[in-house]
Order: C-alpha cells, then sequence, then structure tokens
C-alpha cells in the first residue's frame, strides 16, 4: 500500500517494556556473574557442618546447603560460570555458523543442498544429545561444556542466518555489487553481513539464554561443571535430595537461572520486535 | 499429493538418516578419547588393551566399522553394549517403548491445550486473554525442566499429599494404574515446556495468516468473523501449526534427556545419560540413532500433512 | 438525479504512528452515482487506497477517522457495526485487489471462494451455487468455467486470477464496485484485456464503479468523473473530459505534462520536488512547495474547492477560475510548444529550466539519428551476435536428477551506437531482463558473443575485465533494493571508486559532482536510503551508476517503480547525462509510452526472441510484427480529443 503502514501503538509499547525488563534482567545477570568472581560473602567452598541446610538468616542470606556452604556465595561463585558458558557457545555457535551460512547463502547451487542435507541431519538431534555426543568424546567440565553447546548450537544459526541471507542476496544491492566485479569475499562480509545484522543479534540473545540452560542441565546430569565447583546445575542436582527438609538450596540458583533466562528471552524478543517495527515504518 | 511427492520426501529422510548416523559414528570415533583405556582404566596393560581393541573391534579402519555398524542397523543390530554385555538392540527397543509412551501422552496433553489457545489468542490480539497466555508462555519457556520437576515433586509426590511416585516404573501389564501414576509428573513437566513452546508458534503462525490478503478478502465479502477464522484462517495456518510440532518432536526428544534422569523413568533419555557418563559407545550411538530417527519421522509426517492441506506444498 | 448510492462527507482519516497522527485523508467530499464510473487518481502517499478502504470500514488498528461519514443506502459505514457491514460487504458494495495472487485463498478452490458469497448472500444451495459460479466464471470471459472452478489459485495466470477476482465481487450482485488499481500487476496486453472487461461489464451489469489507480491513461478509457488526489486532498473533481482536457489545477495540469504520451514524442514533464512526508495539516495549500504558480494567497490560505461550470467540476486552488494564470490545458499543450509559458516556469523550478534545456537540445539529435544510423554504423559501442542464455531450474537433489532447462533469451543480436538509447521492450517473460544482466556477465549461461569497444567481452584479461566493469554499468527497477539499508549514500556512491583504486579526494570531489549532476546536494551524503523517498533513491542508484562515468548504461525498467511525477524528472536527468558525457543507454522496459519518449531503437522480445527490431520512429508509426501491434495497441493513453457525450460530463 501507498499509504502509511498500520504500526500498532500497542506493539511498540510492548517492545520497549521487553527491551527494558530484559536489558535490566540480563544486566543483572552479568553483574552478578562478574561480582563473584570477584567476592562473595563466603568461600563458595567454605563447609559448616553445624548450620546445614539452614533457612535465610542475616548470616546467611539465602540460607545454607545440604554441607553448611552459603547457597548467596554459591550462587554469585556460579554465576560467572553459567555467564561464560552462555556467551562462549553462543559465540562459537556463531563463529561456525555465520561463515558457512554466508558461504553457501551466496554461492547456492551444489554446495549449498549438500551443506543443507548435513545441517538438516545435524538438526535432527535435540541440542543437549548433541552436546551429549561430543562429551563422549572430550569428556566432562566446563570448556567441554562450552564447546559441546556451542557445536549443536551451530546447525541452528547457520539455518537462520542463511534464509537472512538468501533473502538480502535477493536484493538488487548485491547484483549490482557482482555487476561492478567486487570480490564473493566482499560482497558476503562487506555487502550481505551489513545487512543482516538483526536477526543474528535477535536470535543470539535468545541462544544465551538457551544455552545457559543447557550447560546448567549438563551439570546437573554431573557431565558438566563438576563438583564441588560452584554450578548453578550442579547445585540443584545436590538440592534437589533435601527438598523436604529445605528448598532454599533449590531456589536461590533456580531463581538465578530462570531470571537470567528470561532476562534474555525479553532481550531478544524485545529486539525483534523493534527492529520488525522499524522495518515496517520504513516501507511506509 | 502423488506418488512422487511421497517417495521424494521418504528418499530424503532416508539420506537425513545415513548422514546422522554418519555424523554419530564420526563424534563418537573421532573425537580424542580411547574407549579401551576408558574401560579398562589408565593402568591397563598393553596387551590387554590391545586385545580388546581386537575383540571391541576397533582396530580396524574407521570406514570398515562404520559401514558394519550401519549394515546392522536393519536388522535391528545396533552392536554390543560394552558396559553391560549384551547386544544393544533389544535394551534401545524396551527403552524406546517407555519413552514413546512419554512422547505421545506428552503431545497430546500439549497439542489440546496448546492450539485452540493459541488460535484465540491470535484471533483476539492485544486482548487480555492475548496478553495473558503471551505472558504464561515466556515464564514457561523460561524455566527449564529441571527446576519444575522438583518444585513439583515436592507439591505432589512428597508428604503431607504425596499423590504420586516420585520415581520409577511400572509396567502397564502389572498395573494399569501404576503404569498410568508413574507417567503423569514426567508429562505434566514435558508438557509445561512444550506447551509454552507450541502455544507461541501456534500463535505467531496465526497471527501471520491473519494479515495476509486472503483474510482481508474473506471479510470484505461480508463473511462474519467466525467463518473467516476457521473456514479461511485455520485451514492455512494448521500448517504450520503442523510444522511447528514436528520440531517439537524434536525438541521433546532433548527434554526427555533430563525429566526421565529426574524421575528415574527408564527410557531413552535415561539410557543416553547412562551410557554417556560410562562411555558405552554401542549404546550412545545406537541410542542418539532413535533418537534422531523419531525426529526424522516426525518430520515426513509433518510434510506429508502438510502437503494434504495446503494443495501448493504438494507441488514442491 | 436520482439518489447518490455512496455519499463520502468531509472524509479525514490519520494514522497514529508513534504517539502522532499522521493524515492520509483530509476532508474528502465525493458522491458515487448509480450507473457511473468514477476514476480516483494520485500519486504515492495521495490516500487514494486509504479512502477505498475506508467505504468498507476497513481501516488498520492505528488507523483513526477524525471528521466525515461515508453514508450507504441510509446507513453510515464508519459507524455501523460489524453485523451490518457483513450485510453490506459483498452484497452491496464489493471490492477487488490489486494482486490477485494474495488475495485469494491459496487453500480453497476458487470455485468454492465464489460460491461462499453466492451462499451466504443470496441463499443459495450448493447444486445453485456451482452452476451460477460456472456463469459468472463464462461472464468473465474464462474458458471452460468447471475445470476453473476446480482450480486453485496458484494453477492459474495472473490476468486468469484477476479474472476469478472480478467474477467473485460480481457474484453478490453489488451496486458498488470498489476496484483497486486492479491492473496494475498485469502485463500490459492483459492489462488491457482485463479494462475492456470492465467495461463491458460496466455496459452489462451497470453497477457503479470507483476504479483508483496511478495510471492516469488507464483511468481516462473507463472513468465518466476524475478525482485527482494529492496529499490526501481532493484536488480536482469532474466530467472526465473536462478534467483532461480542462484541467484547472496545477497539480492535475502537472500530472497531465508527466504522463508519457504513445501518440506521440515529446518529452514529459517532471514536477519538481518530493511529496511531503511531513503531515501536513491545513495552514496553507498542499501542492504549495511543487507548484510553479505558488502566490502569497496560496501560502497564507488553504484554497477550498472552487466550482467551476454547472457540470459538476470542482478544484481545489485559489486560482482556478482564471486558466490562464495557471498554464495552458491539455489540447494546448498538446498541439503547440508554448514557449512563452515554458519560459515562465523557467524562472520558478530549475528542472523545468533543465527539461527546456533537453528540449531545445532533443530536436537537433532527432535529425541526427534520423540522418543517419550510418553515420554511427563504422564503430558501434556495443555489438551483440546470436546471444542465448540458459536457466537451470531445480539444481536436483544433491546435485543429481533432471534440472528443468529454459531459455530465457534465444539467439538475439544487436548493435548500440555511441549516444544511443535502445530500447528494449516485452512483457514478463521476453527475456528483456535476462538479456540486460547478460551483458554485463551476471549470467552464467551464455552463450554467443559480446563485443564492447571492440573486444569480446567473454574474453578479457582481469585488467580488461576491472575497465570494462567501470565503463559498463546497470541500474535496476527497484531502488529500495538497490541500496545496502546500512550504508549511507557518500558509500555507496563512492564504493565503485574505491573498487577500481581512486584515491581518497578524487573520490569525494568525483562523487559530490556526480550527486550534483543527478540533482542531490552534499546534504544527502550522510543519509541512509531509508530517509529517502523513491525518487531519491533511484538518483542516488544512477550516482552509483555514473560516478565512474561509464560509456553504457544498461538500465532495468529505471522508473517503473516511481510515481508519475517522478519518472518524468528522472528521465530528463538521463538524457541530459547521456547529452554530457556521449554514453549510451541500453533500457529495458515494458512501458511502450515512457520508451516513446527516449529511444531512438527500439527492439521487441517476445519469449526470449526478438519479434521486431529498428528506429523507435519506425517501430511506432509502422510497426510490422502483429505482435508489436498488439503490444502498442494495448497501451492505454490520454485522449487527444474530447470523449463522447455521456450525462455525467456535458
Amino acid at each position: 500500500m501507498s499509504d502509511l503502514a498500520a504500526v500498532p501503538a500497542a506493539q511498540a509499547a510492548r517492545a520497549n517494556l521487553y527491551l527494558v525488563f530484559g536489558a535490566s534482567l540480563t544486566a543483572l545477570a552479568i553483574a552478578v556473574a562478574l561480582l563473584g568472581l570477584a567476592y562473595s560473602p563466603y568461600a563458595p567452598a567454605k563447609v559448616d557442618l553445624l548450620h546445614r541446610l539452614a533457612p535465610p538468616s542475616l548470616a546467611h542470606l539465602l540460607g545454607t546447603d545440604r554441607f553448611g556452604r552459603d547457597v548467596l556465595s554459591r550462587v554469585l561463585a556460579g554465576g560467572w560460570r553459567s555467564i561464560t558458558l552462555g556467551f562462549g557457545a553462543t559465540a562459537l555457535g556463531l563463529a561456525i555458523g555465520l561463515p558457512i551460512a554466508l558461504l553457501t547463502g551466496f554461492y547456492r547451487g551444489r554446495l549449498d543442498q549438500v551443506v543443507m542435507r548435513f545441517v538438516d541431519a545435524l538438526l535432527s538431534i535435540p541440542t543437549l544429545v548433541f552436546a551429549l555426543l561430543v562429551i563422549v568424546g572430550l569428556g566432562p567440565g566446563l570448556v567441554q561444556a562450552v564447546l559441546a553447546l556451542g557445536v549443536a548450537a551451530s546447525p541452528k544459526f547457520v539455518r537462520i542466518v542463511r534464509s537472512a541471507v538468501l533473502e538480502a542476496a535477493g536484493h538488487d544491492y548485491v547484483t549490482a555489487a557482482r555487476a561492478r566485479g567486487e570480490s564473493a569475499l566482499y560482497i558476503q562480509y562487506g555487502e550481505i553481513l551489513p545487512a543482516v545484522w538483526a536477526p543474528i543479534i535477535v536470535e543470539g540473545s535468545i541462544n544465551v539464554g538457551f544455552a545457559l540452560v543447557g550447560g546448567a542441565a549438563l551439570s546437573y546430569l554431573g557431565l558438566g561443571t563438576q563438583p564441588p565447583h560452584a554450578d548453578w546445575g550442579v547445585m540443584i542436582n545436590e538440592a534437589q535430595k533435601y527438598i523436604s527438609v529445605s528448598f532454599w538450596p533449590l531456589l536461590g540458583p533456580a531463581i538465578a537461572i530462570c531470571a537470567s533466562v528470561i532476562g534474555f528471552n525479553l532481550l531478544g524478543e524485545g529486539l525483534r520486535d523493534r527492529l520488525h517495527l522499524q522495518r515496517s515504518l520504513r516501507d511506509a | 499429493m502423488g506418488a512422487a511427492f511421497f517417495a521424494r520426501r521418504v528418499l530424503y529422510g532416508l539420506i537425513s538418516l545415513v548422514i546422522l548416523s554418519a555424523i554419530i559414528f564420526a563424534c563418537t570415533h573421532l573425537l580424542p578419547g580411547d574407549a579401551a583405556v576408558t574401560i579398562l582404566g589408565e593402568g591397563a596393560t598393553p596387551e590387554a588393551l590391545t586385545a580388546l581393541r581386537i575383540r571391541l573391534g576397533l582396530d580396524r579402519s574407521f570406514a570398515v566399522q562404520y559401514l558394519d555398524w550401519l549394515a546392522g542397523i536393519p536388522r535391528g543390530a545396533f552392536g554390543t553394549s560394552t558396559t553391560l554385555n549384551q547386544p544393544a538392540g533389544p535394551i534401545i527397543a524396551e527403552r524406546f517403548g517407555h519413552s514413546l509412551a512419554l512422547a505421545v501422552a506428552t503431545i497430546a496433553v500439549a497439542g489440546l491445550l496448546a492450539i485452540p489457545l493459541g488460535v484465540a489468542a491470535a484471533a483476539r490480539r492485544g486482548s487480555r486473554l492475548d496478553v495473558s497466555i503471551l505472558t504464561a508462555s515466556y515464564i514457561g519457556i523460561s524455566i527449564p525442566d529441571f527446576v519444575v520437576a522438583p518444585i513439583l515433586i515436592i507439591l505432589l509426590a512428597s508428604p503431607p499429599l504425596s499423590l504420586l511416585p516420585s520415581s520409577g516404573y511400572e509396567p502397564f501389564t502389572k498395573s494399569l494404574g501404576g503404569w498410568l501414576a508413574h507417567m503423569v509428573l514426567p508429562v505434566i513437566v514435558l508438557a509445561f515446556l512444550l506447551i509454552a513452546h507450541l502455544l507461541r508458534q501456534t500463535r505467531s503462525g496465526m497471527l501471520e495468516v491473519l494479515s495476509s490478503d486472503y483474510i482481508r478478502t474473506a471479510r470484505l465479502k461480508g463473511l462474519p468473523e467466525r467463518v473467516v477464522l476457521w473456514r479461511h484462517g485455520v485451514r492455512n495456518g494448521l500448517g504450520t501449526t503442523v510444522a511447528v510440532l514436528a520440531l517439537d518432536i524434536g525438541y521433546l526428544m532433548g527434554s526427555i534427556v533430563i525429566v526421565e534422569e529426574i524421575f528415574a523413568y527408564p527410557g531413552l533419555g535415561r539410557l543416553m545419560v547412562y551410557s554417556v557418563a560410562n562411555r558405552d559407545i554401542p549404546l550412545v550411538q545406537g541410542t542418539a540413532l532413535v533418537i534422531g530417527a523419531v525426529y526424522v519421522a516426525a518430520n515426513l509426517l509433518a510434510d506429508l500433512a502438510q502437503a494434504a492441506l495446503n494443495p501448493r506444498v504438494a507441488r514442491s | 438525479m436520482p439518489d447518490p448510492l455512496i455519499e463520502i462527507r468531509n472524509l479525514t482519516v490519520s494514522f497514529a504512528v508513534g504517539g502522532v497522527l499522521l493524515p492520509a485523508v483530509k476532508e474528502l467530499t465525493l458522491t458515487l452515482q448509480p450507473n457511473e464510473v468514477v476514476g480516483l487518481v494520485g500519486e504515492s502517499g495521495s490516500g487514494k487506497s486509504t479512502a477505498l478502504l475506508a467505504v468498507m470500514n476497513y481501516l488498520p488498528g492505528n488507523a483513526v477517522v477524525e471528521t466525515g461519514s461515508i453514508v450507504h443506502d441510509g446507513v453510515d459505514l464508519l459507524r455501523a457495526d460489524r453485523a451490518t457491514l457483513d450485510r453490506i460487504r459483498g452484497r452491496r458494495i464489493a471490492m477487488i485487489y490489486q494482486d490477485p495472487t494474495t488475495a485469494l485463498n491459496p487453500a480453497m478452490t476458487v470455485g468454492a471462494q465464489i460460491a461462499e458469497v453466492l451462499t451466504r448472500h443470496l441463499g443459495m444451495d450448493g447444486e445453485r451455487a456451482r452452476g451460477r459460479t460456472h456463469e459468472l466464471l463464462g461472464l468473465v470471459q474464462l474458458d471452460d468455467p468447471p475445470r476453473i472452478a476446480a482450480a486453485f489459485a496458484h494453477q492459474l495466470s495472473g490476468g486468469m486470477q484477476q479474472r476469478v477476482m472480478i467474477a467473485m465481487a460480481l457474484s453478490g450482485e453489488p451496486d458498488v464496485l470498489l476496484m483497486d488499481e486492479p491492473t496494475t500487476a498485469l502485463d500490459v496486453i492483459v492489462q488491457a484485456h482485463v479494462l475492456e472487461l470492465v467495461r463491458s461489464l460496466h455496459r452489462q451489469i451497470r453497477s457503479s464503479i470507483v476504479f483508483v489507480s496511478h495510471n492516469l491513461a488507464a483511468v481516462a478509457q473507463l472513468a465518466d468523473r476524475i478525482g485527482v488526489l494529492y496529499a490526501g486532498e481532493l484536488m480536482e473533481l469532474g466530467p472526465a473530459a473536462q478534467v483532461l482536457d480542462h484541467p484547472s489545477n496545477p497539480y492535475t495540469r502537472g500530472l497531465i505534462a508527466a504522463v508519457p504520451r504513445i501518440a506521440t514524442r515529446r518529452l514529459p514533464r517532471g514536477i519538481p520536488g518530493t511529496a511531503s512526508r511531513e503531515p501536513l495539516r491545513f495552514a496553507h495549500c498542499v501542492f504549495l512547495d511543487r507548484c510553479a504558480f505558488a502566490a502569497d494567497l496560496c501560502r497564507s490560505s488553504r484554497p477550498a474547492l472552487v466550482e467551476l461550470g454547472a457540470g459538476g467540476h470542482v478544484s481545489r486552488c485559489h486560482f482556478a477560475a482564471e486558466p490562464s494564470r495557471i498554464g495552458a490545458g491539455l489540447s494546448d499543450l498538446a498541439e503547440r510548444a508554448d514557449l512563452a509559458e515554458r519560459a515562465d516556469l523557467a524562472e520558478r523550478a530549475d528542472l523545468a529550466e533543465r527539461a527546456d534545456l533537453v528540449e531545445r537540445a532533443e530536436p537537433a539529435e532527432r535529425a541526427m539519428s534520423a540522418a543517419g544510423e550510418g553515420a554511427d554504423d563504422a564503430a558501434p559501442l556495443l555489438e551483440v551476435s546470436g546471444l542465448s542464455v540458459e536457466y537451470r531450474r531445480g539444481a536436483g537433489f544433491l546435485g543429481l536428477g533432471r534440472p528443468h532447462v529454459v531459455r530465457a533469451v534465444r539467439e538475439v543480436s544487436l548493435r548500440l551506437p555511441r549516444r544511443r538509447v535502445l530500447a528494449v521492450v516485452g512483457e514478463s517473460g521476453s527475456g528483456k531482463s535476462t538479456l540486460a544482466r547478460a551483458l554485463l556477465r551476471l549470467e552464467p549461461k551464455t552463450q554467443g558473443r559480446i563485443v564492447f569497444e571492440g573486444a569480446d567481452v567473454h574474453a578479457l584479461d582481469a585488467g580488461h575485465l576491472r575497465a570494462y566493469r567501470r565503463r559498463a554499468q546497470i541500474v535496476f527497477q527497484n531502488p529500495t533494493s538497490s541500496l545496502n539499508p546500512r550504508k549511507r549514500v557518500a558509500d555507496i556512491v563512492a564504493r565503485p571508486l574505491v573498487l577500481h583504486g581512486v584515491a581518497r579526494d578524487d573520490r569525494r570531489r568525483r562523487v559530490i559532482a556526480t550527486l550534483r549532476a543527478v540533482g542531490l546536494t552534499e546534504a544527502y551524503l550522510g543519509r541512509f536510503p531509508e530517509q529517502l523517498s523513491g525518487g531519491e533513491k533511484q538518483r542516488v542508484a544512477l550516482a552509483r551508476a555514473f560516478v565512474t562515468e561509464p560509456l553504457l548504461v544498461v538500465l532495468d525498467e529505471p522508473t517503473t517503480a516511481l510515481d508519475v511525477s517522478v519518472q518524468a524528472t528522472i528521465l530528463e536527468l538521463l538524457l541530459e547525462q547521456k547529452e554530457r558525457t556521449g554514453c549510451a543507454y541500453l533500457l529495458i522496459s515494458h512501458d511502450l509510452a515512457v520508451v516513446r519518449q527516449v529511444a531512438d531503437q527500439v527492439m521487441v522480445m517476445r519469449d526470449g526472441e526478438v519479434c521486431e527490431s529498428g528506429a523507435a520512429e519506425q517501430i511506432f508509426t509502422r510497426p510490422a510484427h502483429p505482435y508489436t501491434r498488439e503490444l502498442l495497441a494495448a497501451v492505454p493513453d490520454l485522449p487527444e480529443r474530447p470523449r463522447p457525450e455521456t450525462p455525467y460530463n456535458s
């Protein structure tokens, strides 16, 4: 339509709401992680057998776990692991997925067909299962978990970025670049990539949240960060058996995980709405 | 929708499976770590290691090992479990059955709840119903299953209520009630996440359909909204929903791993965790392949369903 | 006079965007009488589509009806409830849309979509509805109605889909048909058939029609009355003959002058500037900044609709009743070059002056081309022989399988001398765009010889290939798609220079000079494409092509996506550039009227082959090939003489 495209005011407001909440929660999560690197009220490994499974008090704001360790300190200490895992896995997934998506989206043809069959096959394995496959070979641990989740996330990124690349490559500015005699590398990274940042950022933020959960799941299963290191997934596992006595050791890491994930999700969704909104206003 | 379409889709599926098997095999064999060492320990003698390697067939070339494994699959032979010393096939098959029961129940519950709610939310966009549904689904997606599960266990499976068992399994041949009871909590946890996911996808799929030109045409023909929504809208929106459902089955398989572990439910997921933790390569391979095959099969069904619903798809 | 079917009174519709109300339709008053065709003409942003949707009360969620009413049979449609509207829509008032492909439900047979109107509004049962559906499909001149009724939308061609839409709209036996650009998405010949169909249906069925379009010539074929919209305001309304022959509004005049005519070779005159994106409200005349005749009165007060004579002709201009004040009418413009008028204009508008320059240069050029192609035969810039291009559709599975081969271009030959414009015309699927791309080596499966400046383009070494890329450029149809949204104008235009290793200072100088040549100032350097209008974007695309000072520019439908008033200014620009630099153009177009204005040679293509080619004048005045004749006959044109009288244009 040649007349102004309709952008519901409610939608714009909601996008902003998501962004605000999302950004605050993610900022909070990152702050907690950074804080935990440097400081915690007690040493996370400090055992106090006299005060096991204690409810919250002034001394222990979130209570203590079954070894008498301060829950808050362990949440703080585990924070950086989870956040690092989230960002690390996402960065790795993008580092693998982006170049592949740009290549196949640009060249199309046989290369594209073969690679996409491959990617489709990879996508049949759930992320967690794929991560487990990688762990089988590498063994458990934080670094291994980052590698595993990163590799597991890359097929998804290839698929998403590739469809954005295909859309961008259909535009005439790419054909104009070809007509100018630009090199393939320039077209991929100098013309197409700048145009597809938006979905990358959106999917990236959302993936940080899911990688975080995936990492916690791996630790929960005993295949990620190993005890006695503080880690939210490990903490939940340990706390599970003693729920009937005290649920605080469960609540601390649970809230931490949920808040972080909601934060990253909202951030991603808010960005997605924002960018879509911008696009529709542009067409008006 | 012709036989050609069907045949092509089945062929695609099979090829995907073969590629999948290659990837799985590669993952488990090319990564650092020697299976023989893992089993016998660091202190084993070189002779014992060599003997074990020969017994496991690890001395042969990669390609031969792969093809050997692949050839056995149509017969149901997945090799021999290194930790349990039994053929892997029957173990996997049994566990598969248990997981299948969970999956079917979860999909039924989730589908019956999420799809109508998603359609309703899209039809009444911006209303209080829509907003509350959206919010609920956000929360649902963000809470991991290993957080939901313990909470449910506290509430329903522990004193004072103790309505349901918190773990384990009972075959339905022994007791139907018991069989069902052991499934309830895992299904609730699995459905929780699946509903949130499905809800959002259904809603956004329907929203897209409802903003298309042919909906405008239908409304401007004087058709009441009820007819527009169901005859014109859902017919097209259902196609996307079906596709999403297939994707969600893959998602479900991932959740099953954790949930079965939490509830000590003897399914494929629990088997996967066990075999990874103990580096039982044949079991890992077989389980991963079956999980992937479920996804491929689900996708195939979704493709066929979409073609039946939307004739334009059937041409491709 | 009988009761009007629809009375739009003082309608103002605005959109709430980011907290601000942007008006799309301002105080529109219009009535629709029984058995008449009203054409609403306007460019983008005119509000014509919004007005149409308002009649159906189907406005987007953020639309606000600030004032006005739309009354049909005693009911104010804007205040009616859904149940009332459901009774009226489809039954009393029906609508036909621009893009039939998306307007039809892909999952239902077209017959079912027609039948549901019959069932709902006329109470027919399944059997009768089916029979009537077939009748309707026959009425819109579709062969084998039962087969069509059982088909799905994607199985039908564009023209057939639109006929189905028309049948569907007629099925409720409505009094009013609203048509929103019904032929814009169709090929020229199909368009002519559909327009003819609409005309004959109107004679048979006697529904009234509101025909909305940006194409004045198409509207002129059908309309009894014509209304001209600009930026949401009704600028002029009256019997078609009067509005076209004696336009009494500067915008209408500008619009008419901007329409390329296929009947004669006369460069159309564009309207300088662009429609303002600011929410203009009522303080002054909305056409102020682009009007060549603006006076202080126009600045200080908004003109009301002035009545001219008894025939219902009105115009929104302070000087509507003084036609000499605002330039001559259509007949004058068509008959003689009004030097005095042009001199007057030249004082007020830059581009008008440029058009003047071009018009003066034209006769000389025309003489040159008439005098002899022979003079340039010696060294044509571009010579193509036996060019064929293939497409492989579907790479099969994993590279195996039988791909479907399409021959888009078959054995095409042409010669293009310097300083000439060769136009390649054809409908969609003719292969003209593929040909254009093949010339720039953008098509991999190309066979045949392309010789540029004496050298075979396919046999160039790296250095000469780079030189070729500098001297041959291409400009595309869609200005939004041709510019990378993440890059600033400066980067976009400078990039070709960067690629060819031009030094930074030189680059800046050349970029600014080129921008100026396309009518853009330095202020545009830092802007992003989304901040530019369609015409401005196309100028940037042209600047990008011109900055390397090419000898050959391939123009693939360069003005098709632009408003008519802007189109003419771009054409002027192109001709000016050609004069200045001596480059040659290969112009791809489906718009024969545009081609008539600028081409020296014309090549007509169909299904990848050349049907006819030769000097432009020859092709247009004495076409030899039947397809060429059919194409030419299908192009709607503004009438040179007044149309026959009907009750509504006396």
